[in-house]
């Protein structure tokens, strides 16, 4: 972030912006994040990011002709006081920016909001029920738009804190993945991120300079997150060290897993035909938790079949030494 | 004889505020002291001399003194600032997006630094929550400060001068994207 400040202080008169764009339209094209013509969804929430991205992503498919028939796509996951106002603000930038928009909800999909949600199963865990949802549901809007790509704003932070994290819960599988620009090419729908290496506070300042709008409150259940804990952390770094947030993505980068290490295999759901790496896929474990009133259903360490027919594979894992969990099986 | 009013009240770090009956005194010694000495309606003018010395020898506090003979003035000058919140920022300060204020400044030198507006900030604007804006000395991780359209940490953070007619925006990034 400083070196973008001071790249516009002494190229004499350049501005932030120019030079800020100039760096997405690198990484866009330095990673081949998009081929011409192809049809993509920006997940948009309403927040500075998306805002951010859309705004950006238009400009420069205008600039640079990417030819891209861009859409924006929201997603309701039913908070009220929060996700119902920053829906406002994604039907404002529909117009502002003259991007086909498309909303998809929890309720639709699933059944439940994620208030429902909450008063089942209290403050914790709140936000793997909703991560796990939305990214099927924005799958699911992919589909239905259908795009060959989605692009969402995760910025610099946002992946430097899922490293941390990852590394925080032990989650060999995610932390080899959580790094890459473009995830899920095998999977319906690829998505990538060109804000990988774009700090926080450039999009918030380019924001601001540009006067765009956005909406800035935080979710209401993301005080219990533990995530926060990894936010707090980053931020703290940055302070004292900025330069650290891009070391810690190269560092995620470059992990390599031992051989040795059990990972999970990718397959299908015998469920609902999604992408899992176990019988069922996360998001089904939980719905199915939620609809029995077993709100424990999917999170935490597991002890024992929870169900006659649905083999946790997890369950398996008898083992007394961390090394020979399964990945992703410790609980906080 | 010098009135109430015209004892002139100083306080750390230097800054008064915006309503002169709202002063805080940042040091504990001299609080402690205020407090010993206002529980005796008449002051006495030993006391009063100790409490001149300190503030000569840089220890500022604030004290209000009917007494005679007893008088210290500073140069004052004024300054008008515009300060923006944002972010949800707004939300600690009634909220309100723009704030236009303006701050006496009672010092020997004439420099109002950001470090003496954060604290005066903090004391005058923030109704709420004041962990979300400030962590000790200065603002908390995660909140932009530009002055005048340019981010404070290439004009020295908290050392950064402040001059009359300044803008001074307050972004907060912690929140959803």
């Amino acid at each position: 972030m400083e070196a973008g400040e001071e790249k516009s202080k002494k190229a004499g008169g350049e501005c932030f912006y120019e030079v800020f764009e100039e760096e997405i339209h690198q990484v866009i094209v330095g990673n081949r994040l998009f081929k011409f013509g192809e049809r993509v969804a920006i997940g948009a929430s309403g927040g500075k990011d998306s805002s951010v991205l859309a705004y950006v992503l238009s400009e420069l498919n205008r600039r640079h002709s990417y030819g891209l028939d861009l859409f924006l796509l929201s997603i309701d996951e039913g908070i009220t006081g929060y996700r119902d106002d920053s829906l406002e603000t994604v039907k404002r930038n529909e117009v502002q920016y003259g991007l086909p928009l498309q909303i998809v909800s929890y309720k639709d999909l699933y059944g439940w909001t994620m208030d429902e949600i909450v008063k089942m199963i209290g403050l914790k865990n709140n936000c793997t029920f909703c991560g796990v949802f939305r990214r099927q549901a924005l799958d699911r809007g992919a589909a239905l738009l259908k795009v060959d790509k989605l692009v969402t704003g995760h910025n610099a932070d946002d992946i430097a804190e899922t490293v941390v994290l990852n590394i925080l819960r032990g989650d060999i599988a995610r932390l080899s993945r959580c790094t890459s620009i473009t995830t899920g090419e095998d999977g319906p729908i690829p998505r990538c991120k060109p804000f990988k290496y774009t700090y926080e506070k450039e999009i918030v300042m380019y924001a601001y300079f540009k006067k765009l709008d956005y909406f800035s409150t935080e979710c209401i259940y993301s005080p219990n997150a533990y995530r926060g804990f990894a936010c707090e952390f980053i931020n703290d770094l940055e302070r004292l060290r900025p330069r650290a947030i891009l070391d810690i993505i190269k560092s995620g980068e470059d992990f390599r897993i031992a051989t040795t290490t059990k990972m999970p295999e990718q397959g299908t759901c015998e469920r609902c035909g999604y992408i899992s790496s176990q019988k069922w896929c996360k998001a089904c474990v939980l719905l199915e938790g939620l609809n029995r009133g077993l709100p424990k259903m999917g999170i935490g360490r597991p002890r024992g079949n929870v169900n006659g027919d649905y083999k946790d594979i997890k369950a398996r894992s008898t083992a007394k030494t961390i090394e020979s969990k399964q990945c992703g099986s410790l609980d906080f | 004889m010098m009135t109430r009013k015209d004892l002139v009240l100083v306080l750390s770090p230097r800054v008064e505020c915006h309503t002169p009956e709202n002063v805080y005194c940042f040091d504990s010694c001299l609080r402690k002291q205020m407090a010993q000495t206002k529980k005796t309606k008449t002051t006495s003018y030993g006391v009063l001399r100790e409490l001149k010395a300190e503030i000569l020898s840089e220890r500022i506090g604030e004290e209000e003194k009917e007494e005679e003979g007893f008088c210290y003035r500073k140069t004052s000058l004024k300054m008008q600032f515009t300060l923006e919140f944002g972010g949800g920022l707004e939300l600690l300060c009634d909220s309100v997006k723009i704030h236009k204020v303006n701050i006496n400044l009672l010092n020997d030198s004439d420099i109002l630094t950001m470090k003496d507006l954060l604290s005066w900030v903090r004391t005058n604007l923030i109704k709420e929550r004041p962990e979300m804006f400030m962590k000790g000395d200065t603002v908390r991780p995660g909140v932009l400060v530009l002055v005048n359209d340019c981010d404070w940490e290439l004009s020295g953070q908290l050392d950064t001068t402040l001059e009359d007619k300044d803008v001074i925006v307050f972004i907060s990034t912690l929140h959803g994207g």
